[in-house]
């Protein structure tokens, strides 16, 4: 009987330590717009916005790879990598700090992630301010219908 | 006693394999986004000047010290960058006219606190890398917080990023709201100093208490509480990995990114690094824990194989009721009559 509970505490003590063990697993949520962004901490703002300006260039550079060098996808590849691109424009740090000033304005939290990235590009590159408001305003109202739309 | 052997081996594999010191480190979940966001198409404008800046005073007049606390915090809880400026300027009149007294006093040391909100808050507005100050951007700044609030200097130390060239940096974000939450938990600067020196924590369990107790001043406020905090002491816990940068993807050597973002977040090897930073997920501190852990658990497996491993003592066996009785005796014992005779 002995040799019985000590078999059960010991497997009680197995299962204990791969639960503790999964409890301390993270979890990453990657952000679909600003609420969701300031939910994350600086540090994993930075990583991911490192993650995602190194995918967006390494997407764009096996564009022609799949569609051959000459070809139109090819060549609308570049020209969204000279427009859209982080990539040689801002770097990680300044990406951040936009996106902070950014989400900063309630307004704008429920403007999605990839426009208000393009939002802040075009404003860094000098773009005229009565145009970036219009973009503002019109993802306002597409981030505020995303909002109402049910998620599954 | 076989049975047993084959059963307690079966148990020994059964445990061992499954514990986690032989398990590979858990690799985060990551959650696919539900649907693709809706995507504003941008044209290409032609490159005109920005509308300048234009701050916007505080229109109310601030006459008491709960009215002057009340409109900085809405100034922050609405991001009115102008007018927490203005509600500022107005409170520190305000509290040079007030007659000595503990209610000067206290509102001058909130005021400190803001003071340096302020700056924290107009870096991350103005500069161009303003999610992180280091010595740089802010000289003496955060030597500055550190001799201020003590508890604070720890919580840098956590939250630090450090870059592969041994640059530090300390997120903005989160020494603001460390600052505010001086502010609204304690009404004086002495009260908070006192109260983050008695929570320094002298052993391991009073360690991870203080861990919760930042995490739970972290916290956003827009998640539900207990996710929140677990979530800032998740992040308090992403101190100990070292992030690898990642080989370059055929990316151009005039890509900005190629120098300050290959950072490594790195574990100070200090007390206050101890206190301020949880148990990690994954980590040298968590692959410690689990090595403690899982020596624990072999000394236990191995004193219950012992146990139940053991040779046996020679079985006592009680006689049989029929060998108590006296025993028959052997033929030879049997005199034949005749030789007898």
């Amino acid at each position: 009987m002995k040799k019985v509970a000590l078999g059960i505490m010991l497997l009680m003590c197995a299962i204990a330590a791969t639960a503790a063990d999964r409890q301390t697993a993270p979890e990453l949520t990657p952000p679909n717009n600003g609420e969701e962004w300031l939910r994350l901490s600086s540090s994993e703002k930075l990583f991911w916005s490192i993650g995602y300006a190194q995918g967006y260039l390494d997407a764009l550079n096996k564009i022609d790879v799949a569609s051959g060098p000459n070809s139109a996808c090819a060549s609308l590849a570049a020209r969204t990598e000279r427009q859209s691109s982080t990539a040689g424009k801002v770097t990680g740090f300044e990406l951040v700090s936009g996106l902070e000033k950014f989400y900063s304005d309630p307004a704008n939290v429920q403007i999605p992630i990839g426009s208000a990235i393009r939002i802040y590009l075009l404003q860094a590159s000098g773009k005229d301010q009565t145009t970036i408001q219009e973009l503002i305003e019109t993802a306002r109202v597409l981030g505020a219908a995303s909002a109402r739309r049910p998620t599954k | 006693m076989g049975s047993h052997r084959v059963a307690a081996l079966a148990l020994f594999l059964l445990i061992v394999p499954s514990s986690p010191a032989f398990a590979e480190e858990p690799l985060p979940l990551v959650r696919p986004l539900a649907s693709p966001a809706p995507f504003v198409a941008l044209a290409v404008e032609p490159v005109l000047d920005t509308a300048d800046f234009v701050p916007v005073a505080y229109t109310e007049t601030i006459a008491t010290p709960a009215r002057a606390l009340e409109a900085l915090r809405t100034a922050i809880a609405t991001n009115d960058f102008a007018g927490f400026r203005s509600a500022l300027t107005q409170a520190t009149s305000l509290v040079d006219s007030m007659p000595l007294g503990a209610a000067r006093n206290a509102l001058r040391r909130n005021l400190l606190i803001y003071r340096d909100v302020e700056q924290l808050w107009s870096f991350a507005r103005n500069d161009r890398f303003g999610a992180f100050f280091d010595d740089e951007s802010l000289p003496g700044f955060r030597d500055h917080l550190a001799a201020d609030y003590r508890g604070l200097d720890s919580f840098l130390s956590a939250n630090r990023i450090v870059d592969r060239n041994g640059l530090e940096l300390y997120p903005t974000a989160e020494t603001r709201s460390y600052l505010l939450h001086l502010i609204d938990s304690t009404p004086t600067r002495e009260k908070s100093r006192t109260l983050l020196a008695s929570a320094t924590p002298k052993s391991a369990k009073h360690a991870r208490k203080a861990v919760h107790r930042v995490a739970r001043h972290t916290a956003p406020r827009t998640l539900p509480h207990r996710v929140a905090v677990k979530a800032a002491a998740s992040v308090a816990a992403a101190t100990a990995p070292v992030i690898v940068p990642a080989a370059p993807i055929a990316a151009p050597q005039t890509d900005a990114f190629a120098m300050p973002e290959q950072v490594a977040v790195l574990p100070k090897r200090t007390a206050d690094a101890v206190q301020a930073a949880p148990a990690p997920a994954t980590g040298s501190q968590s692959s410690t824990a689990h090595g403690i852990f899982f020596v624990i658990l072999a000394l236990i497996l191995l004193g219950g194989l012992m146990t139940m491993l053991r040779t046996p003592q020679a079985p006592t066996v009680m006689p049989a009721p029929d060998e108590l009785k006296p025993k028959a005796r052997r033929d030879d014992d049997v005199i034949p009559m005749k030789k007898a005779q």
